[in-house]
């Protein structure tokens, strides 16, 4: 128990009041942190834990570089310090597990060559939006990433709630510091408008980061959606077009 | 108690539940309690995650929070 050689964890989406306690105590308690934060409080409450194992890995970004080159070149320096012998913890903002491929990919290979590893929930951005929206996922939700669902052929169920991730880097594999490019956004309307109506409801989504600030909540119809710049971290949320039909030639009850 | 910059005291509500209990009883009585000038209450209580963001990102550093602080005294320091 507690002999993991590389944890996984998540500092939450609003790092005031979501952070663990279990994730708080890894990092003080690991040789070497390394780290992928977006807010000025998760960086500085995790060098404040340990100041002498905290690195930041943001330094892998780079203007319209690839993020697969990105992940790949922190998934082997992690795994470097795993094989070096050193207790590693391998921190992000949000939950670790959720839209985030090094954390996963790191801890594949960890296992795949010895190495006991673990990743602990956290609070994602989508348990956030469940909150401030008032989402209850038992009507169904499907959880789809925006360029996936543009990009391949996806099944929506119009009769559940659905996510679109990452609506603000439609069709764009690559970092921008500032702003995503998001020329996908008039076919992904058009896609959708195979199943809701024009006028459908829809709305973006993005949760807060410090306490006292409300999330931000865009609502309008489905068709005015090119017309609505996106920020990087906003997401897409569509609600039910009704309650489902009945399926009588299953049940009869 | 040690006057608090907005950062500092950010962590600590992060870390360290004592200074989160009291934030979320009473958050102006807290922050007054934490010592956070005027400047810094007002930049908390704005409800403006850009103006929170940009007075964080210009805040001077510290690394002797509460943690490293009760290490210190547990080592007689």
């Amino acid at each position: 128990m507690n002999d993991e050689r590389l944890i996984a964890v998540g500092t939450g989406i609003r790092t005031v009041g979501q952070f663990s306690m279990e994730a708080l105590a890894w990092i003080r308690r690991a040789d070497k942190i390394l780290y992928v934060v977006s807010d000025p409080i998760a960086e500085e409450a995790i060098k404040t834990l340990n100041p002498k194992g905290a690195e930041s890995m943001a330094h892998f970004y780079g203007e319209n570089k690839p993020r697969a080159d990105t992940y790949r070149q922190m998934v082997e320096y992690t795994l470097a310090y795993v094989r070096a012998g050193r207790r590693v913890c391998f921190a992000v903002y949000g939950h670790p597990g959720v839209l985030v491929y090094p954390t996963h990919e790191a801890i594949r290979r960890a296992r795949a060559e010895g190495f006991k590893a673990r990743m602990l929930p956290a609070i994602s951005t989508e348990d956030c939006l469940f909150a401030d929206l008032g989402i209850d996922p038992v009507a169904g939700c499907q959880s789809l990433e925006a360029t996936d669902f543009l990009v391949n052929s996806r099944r929506i169920d119009p009769y559940s709630h659905v996510l679109l991730w990452q609506i603000g880097g439609l069709g764009d594999s690559t970092f921008k510091r500032h702003k995503f490019d998001v020329r996908g956004m008039p076919q992904l309307v058009q896609k959708l408008m195979r199943l809701y109506h024009p006028g459908h409801t829809v709305y973006l989504y993005e949760a807060s980061i410090f306490p006292g600030v409300e999330p931000m909540i865009r609502s309008g119809p489905l068709a005015y959606l090119p017309n609505i710049l996106p920020t990087a971290s906003s997401t897409l949320y569509i609600p039910p077009i009704s309650a489902p039909p009945p399926d009588t030639a299953a049940w009869h009850g | 108690m040690t006057s608090l910059n907005l950062k500092t005291y950010m962590v600590r509500l992060a870390t360290d539940i004592d200074y989160l209990s009291d934030f979320v009883a009473d958050p102006h009585k807290a922050t007054e309690k934490a010592g956070l000038s005027p400047q810094d209450q007002a930049v908390l209580f704005s409800g403006d995650q850009s103006l929170i963001y940009t007075t964080l990102t210009t805040a001077p550093t510290s690394h002797s929070g509460p943690h490293a602080r009760r290490k210190a005294e547990k080592q007689g320091k």
